[in-house]
């Protein structure tokens, strides 16, 4: 997966490219309008990560000249501005997502990954992760073929896991990503560590191996090592 | 009462008090002047018998009922210049006594000497003050009718121009851009009126921009630098071997950070509605987005062991934005989710006139009307922020809605009535 990170804040940046830069993911950056516009006719991106307020222009110009030419590369846009009116403005032009500062990281890497799968796969693909088997378009989840019921957090918590494999994830950003602004997740995270319990119940039982591990006091990490 | 009445009455009062000082004085110039006319006539009288007498015609020929000449001994008088005094006589017809004007002159004539007595019939007092207490009336009447007529041409005509500056400032609203410009007119109290109010209204609307603007940059300015602050915490826990001291360092600067985030956020929200920012009123079906609330909670109120019960009106619209109407009904769930007890319930009643949450939780700390202000927040130990109420209120304010607060036996009520 091959990104481009617009952003003018560079320790921002620096988090974000450090953060995703792993496996498969290669990330590059640009700090200002011009030097994005530079890239964009250049080089192909799979997805663009893109802040509104920029030095030399406004984030929009940049959605504009994307859409014109790479019409198939993802955007996802981060912004300061918790403004329904940008938010909207920024989804006609054609931007996948809209993610508010300050974010979790986790999170900013599981929805660049489903940008990644709707785009590439418009969502067809089968997620794998040791005997888990996720059908993203019909929300079906398998434990050696065998399909196990799941709530719908918990379905969204699977994904959010598997999205994140190898990744610690605290109590905090699960809850973020699961309520989002709708509840306040300092008083959550009892619902949250019930939901975990749940799930790692659910897929245990059909057979297959406990990925959660749980880091004492920090969080969750989804991992297939030390099982 | 209005201005115009007001100064009508009291300019109707003061006439009042004029009319009656005026009719003492007119009262007494009458009367001088009336005097003055009559000792005129008695002087004249008096000629008239002189020269009478001096042409020989006999002093009884003279006599009359208001005339009585007598002759008296030449030496028990002299010449006077004659008297005026005030009598009562009888009427002639009536059976009354009336005022007469007396001349009293001793004279002596062709060596003869006489008394004479002339009487003059004098305006009775009554008479003369019953004059001017009509002529006042009926003046102080006149007046009357004159000034309210007048009223009501003035306050239809050389009012209207306040009016309509009374109604640009009713329909002022901070939040927009656009100017009222005044209508012209002549006068020049409005006209400076409706300057000053001009002036005040476009500094208004310069102040809110600049208020919003600076509210606005001071959260991207607080949020980017959180969201730094967080990145690095969670690059950080992603290395290896943290000791547990470590762990927990992460995690407590990690749910200070939130709680920063959300606040500002939070306050910002409270900015917002203050100044009405948010998009204009439209009808916003609230019976949706309540279900959708109630489905978002759901699994909250399951894992916390609550039962909920709702009772929800189809298709209830009210004048409200969406997102602070979703803003609204979450933040009264979520206040009933948090504020609730072991095995308690939640109620959710709605209705086209009122919405109405009900749940379970332990009996307040503070009174219930000052869980609305800011920062107040009544379980003591309890994590929240203590806008949520205070956003709930904003809302209802700006929206005209009625919010109450009622806590009985064990069951704490939140009502809006739309």
């Amino acid at each position: 997966m091959k990104l481009l990170i617009v952003e003018d804040e560079h320790e921002l940046l620096t988090n974000i490219e450090t953060y995703l830069t792993r496996g498969d993911v290669v990330c590059e950056t640009a700090s200002s309008f011009a030097s994005a516009r530079d890239k964009l006719i250049g080089f192909s991106y799979d997805i663009v990560v893109l802040d509104l307020m920029l030095p030399d222009g406004d984030g929009f110009s940049v959605l504009r000249l994307l859409k014109d030419v790479q019409p198939e590369t993802g955007v996802l846009i981060i912004s300061a501005k918790n403004a329904l009116d940008d938010k909207i403005k920024g989804l006609e032009l054609g931007a996948d997502d809209y993610l508010t500062k300050p974010f979790h990281l986790p999170e900013l890497n599981a929805r660049l990954k489903a940008i990644y799968r709707r785009r590439k796969f418009q969502g067809r693909d089968l997620i794998e992760f040791g005997e888990i088997i996720i059908q993203p378009d019909t929300h079906d989840v398998f434990v050696k073929d065998e399909e196990i019921p799941l709530t719908v957090k918990e379905y969204e918590l699977l994904l959010f896991f598997v999205a994140n494999k190898g990744r610690v994830l605290t109590k905090q950003t699960i809850a973020e990503h699961l309520w989002g602004d709708n509840v306040d997740l300092l008083d959550s995270f009892d619902f949250v560590y019930q939901h975990i319990k749940n799930l790692r119940k659910k897929i245990t039982e059909a057979g297959s191996p406990d990925y959660i591990q749980t880091i004492y006091g920090l969080g969750y990490k989804f991992t297939d090592r030390g099982v | 009462m209005r201005l115009l009445t007001k100064t009508t009455i009291l300019y109707l009062l003061l006439s009042l008090f004029v009319f009656s000082i005026g009719g003492i004085v007119a009262l007494k110039f009458i009367r001088s002047e009336v005097e003055k006319e009559t000792d005129y006539a008695l002087r004249d009288n008096y000629r008239d018998a002189r020269r009478a007498i001096k042409s020989g015609v006999p002093i009884k020929a003279l006599n009359t009922r208001k005339v009585r000449i007598d002759s008296v001994p030449l030496s028990e008088v002299s010449d006077t210049t004659g008297t005026f005094s005030d009598t009562l006589g009888p009427h002639p017809f009536l059976d009354e006594m009336e005022p007469y004007r007396k001349f009293t002159i001793t004279k002596v004539i062709k060596g003869k000497a006489y008394r004479m007595e002339f009487q003059e019939n004098f305006l009775e007092q009554d008479d003369s003050y019953e004059v001017v207490v009509k002529i006042m009336t009926r003046l102080f009447l006149l007046l009357g009718i004159v000034l309210v007529t007048a009223m009501f041409l003035i306050s239809r005509y050389m009012f209207k121009p306040f009016h309509e500056t009374l109604r640009r400032i009713r329909a002022f609203n901070v939040t927009r851009t656009e100017r009222y410009p005044f209508p012209k007119t002549s006068t020049r109290e409005f006209r400076h009126l409706n300057e000053f109010i001009d002036q005040m209204m476009q500094q208004a609307q310069r102040d809110y921009r600049a208020l919003k603007e600076l509210s606005e940059n001071a959260s991207h300015e607080i949020q980017t630098p959180l969201a730094i602050a967080r990145g690095k915490l969670e690059i950080l826990s992603e290395s290896e071997s943290l000791s547990a001291r470590q762990i927990d360092l992460i995690q407590t600067a990690q749910s200070s950070l939130a709680r920063l985030s959300k606040t500002s956020e939070a306050l910002l929200l409270l900015t917002r509605i203050e100044n009405q920012a948010l998009a204009p009123r439209q009808k916003t079906n609230i019976s949706e987005i309540a279900e959708r609330s109630l489905h978002t909670f759901e699994d909250l109120v399951a894992l916390r062991g609550l039962t909920m019960t709702t009772d929800i009106e189809p298709d209830v619209h009210i004048a409200i934005d969406p997102s602070l109407c979703e803003i609204l009904v979450g933040n009264l769930l979520k206040n009933a989710v948090r504020h609730n007890q072991d095995n308690g319930w939640i109620k959710l009643h709605l209705s086209s006139q009122q919405l109405i949450v009900e749940n379970t939780g332990a009996p307040p700390s503070v009174p219930t009307d000052q869980l609305f202000n800011r920062f107040q927040t009544n379980s003591n130990g309890s994590r929240s922020l203590g806008l949520g109420l205070a956003i709930v209120k904003k809302i209802c304010d700006v929206h005209n809605a009625d919010l109450q607060y009622v806590y009985e036996s064990g069951v704490h009520r939140l009502i809006v009535r739309f």
